[in-house]
């Protein structure tokens, strides 16, 4: 379905000197220098998968969004959705597609939800029934009804979110972009959109790639993933592997009273406490379960235990930490 | 994609009626303007009898095809003005990515109030004016709807050409240009006869202000008829073609360089 060959995208970016005197030497001479967006990735996703983006800001995550739909011109490599360069292929792959950016509506913000879906039901020359059949879908998972005569401007985030979502599956797009879907929303909203998405990538094998700061959308919603760093692909594969492959520790949280000085008892673990919650990661070769068992019994009354591994925010800030030693 | 687009525009209407008080201020306070710059010529010419053979009504007839040509871009095309703000904040982003063309998004997009003022005024004038002129008949009425075609046209084809520049400068969101052009274009009110050469020039070919509403008066008092007729279709279409292909290369300078 997507196909990417050694992609590189550079920008030019203007150069600004800071102060009043640069703001003025920038009046007559601008500086330009170039800005690695992207820095030569290549991979690949089959029709229907949920593939994941994870990548700290700036690591190039929108910037590809963008070359795969046909927004930005690559600066070099080869890009092909569905047998196609996004380029070239114009208004019938945009057909195909839908996109979603979170922090920017599709929306047409003065007129009211319903108006914009039936603009879309023009713009994309929908069949009347298909139309129908997809709204009343839509409205009914994403608990539409109630918003469908306000102006957008006058919902709420959630709101907004629920009806911009809802919009791009309107045309029944075989693949569907998502550039942070819930940032900023609450809980609840997010569930509702996970759930959606979800069943949509299931049901009607819509093929998604989504960017997400919120690791639980990427846990909820994807299978796959790739990772960017600074430009560079530094891991392509499935959800779990990138969790085995990073996280070989294991993580004790403990609240009590503190009996004696945990640190002394494990010395190769690290331990950082929060109030009356305290934290113990070791790696499993080092100390056994019962080894760290009796120690944490020893060094506190417990109140409340759990054992786990640590989750996916824990693999991914390790693994930009070691993009940065490398 | 007609009934889509005058759909928008209805709804903006509706939008902007919510707010009941702001759009009858926006209303009376556009007809004021428009009636107010009409002042000037009418006690300029309380003085002197003439300037450059065009007598007062002739001047009002130069006025009301402007405001007619300037109130149609305002409430069909406002979206133009808004070019720089989108570029700025990546809405432009899903503009470019809906199957349908950008241009006509972007001519979708919003609607200004002044504009109905603006068309309104300039309306009423030109019938009065026709009628005081002596000339209103079936033919002429025909005629201006032709001049007031080829006048919205060029007036777009401006404003789209001096909001495209965003494309090329980092202009955090506004630009200037179109602005000027519009101001400088404002000096086509009178005859432009009375002015240098250059600005002549200026105001037919650069800024061709002229051609909306000067030059259809010319030919209504009989000046070259066919002539000045087909050099306002040529003109029109030039700007026409010549604003698009401005606003594609926007697009294609926008998709190499991203934001």
């Amino acid at each position: 379905m997507i196909e990417v060959k050694e992609l590189k995208k550079v920008y030019r970016v203007n150069v600004k000197k800071p102060g009043m005197m640069g703001a003025v030497q920038n009046l007559f001479r601008s500086e330009w220098t170039e800005k690695t967006a992207i820095g030569g990735i290549s991979f690949q996703a089959h029709e229907g998968q949920a593939l994941a983006c994870i990548g700290e800001n700036g690591a190039g995550k929108s910037t590809l969004i963008k070359v795969l739909i046909g927004i930005l011109t690559p600066t070099a490599g080869e890009v092909s959705v569905f047998g196609k360069d996004p380029r070239k292929a114009g208004r019938p792959y945009l057909r195909e597609i839908g996109v979603v950016f979170g922090q920017k509506s599709n929306l047409w913000i003065d007129i009211p939800v319903i108006e914009s879906y039936q603009a879309v039901q023009t713009l994309y020359r929908l069949d009347r029934q298909v139309f129908q059949r997809n709204l009343e879908q839509i409205v009914g998972l994403l608990e539409l009804e109630p918003l469908l005569s306000s102006p957008a401007r006058k919902l709420s985030l959630g709101q907004r979110m629920r009806a911009d979502i809802g919009m791009v599956f309107l045309h029944e797009p075989k693949l569907l972009f998502l550039d942070e879907p819930t940032i900023g929303l609450d809980i609840n909203v997010k569930h509702t959109i996970r759930t959606f998405l979800r069943k949509m990538n299931q049901e009607k094998g819509t093929g998604i790639l989504l960017t997400s700061h919120d690791l639980d959308d990427i846990d909820e919603i994807c299978d796959d993933a790739v990772v960017l760093s600074k430009g560079k692909l530094i891991y392509d594969g499935t959800l779990d592997q990138l969790k085995h492959r990073y996280v070989t520790e294991k993580m004790v949280r403990v609240t009590g009273r503190p009996r004696q000085e945990i640190r002394l008892l494990l010395p190769g673990a690290r331990v950082s406490a929060e109030g009356r919650t305290t934290k113990v990661v070791y790696q499993p070769g080092q100390y056994s379960s019962e080894e760290v068992l009796h120690a944490v019994t020893s060094a506190f009354e417990i109140e409340d235990i759990t054992i786990q591994e640590p989750d996916i925010d824990e693999v991914v800030s390790r693994i930009f930490q070691k993009g940065e030693d490398a | 994609m007609i009934r889509i687009f005058m759909k928008m525009k209805e709804q903006y209407i509706k939008t902007e009626m919510e707010y009941t008080f702001n759009f009858w201020m926006m209303l009376v306070s556009g007809i004021l303007t428009k009636v107010l710059s009409m002042a000037v010529p009418f006690v300029i010419y309380s003085y002197i009898p003439d300037i450059a053979g065009w007598k007062r009504d002739e001047i009002f007839l130069i006025m009301s095809f402007l405001f007619i040509a300037e109130g149609n871009c305002s409430v069909f095309f406002q979206g133009i003005w808004d070019i720089p703000a989108m570029i700025f904040d990546g809405q432009f982003d899903a503009v470019l990515s809906r199957p349908v063309s950008p241009l006509f998004q972007v001519l979708s997009y919003g609607m200004g109030l002044q504009g109905i003022s603006s068309l309104g005024v300039g309306t009423v004038s030109l019938f009065v004016l026709l009628a005081r002129l002596d000339v209103l008949s079936v033919k002429t009425i025909l005629m201006s709807l032709f001049f007031v075609v080829c006048g919205t046209i060029l007036c777009m084809s401006v404003y789209l050409i001096g909001n495209c520049t965003a494309f090329w400068y980092d202009s955090g969101g506004r630009t200037t240009i179109p602005y000027v052009a519009a101001s400088v274009g404002q000096y086509a009110k009178y005859p432009v006869q009375i002015y240098p050469g250059a600005v002549r020039f200026v105001l037919s070919f650069v800024i061709p202000y002229a051609f909306i509403c000067v030059v259809p008066v010319q030919i209504l008092r009989g000046e070259h008829q066919l002539l000045f007729a087909a050099a306002m279709f040529g003109i029109s279409v030039t700007f026409f073609l010549l604003a698009r292909l401005v606003f594609e290369r926007g697009i294609r300078h926008y998709e190499s360089m991203g934001m």
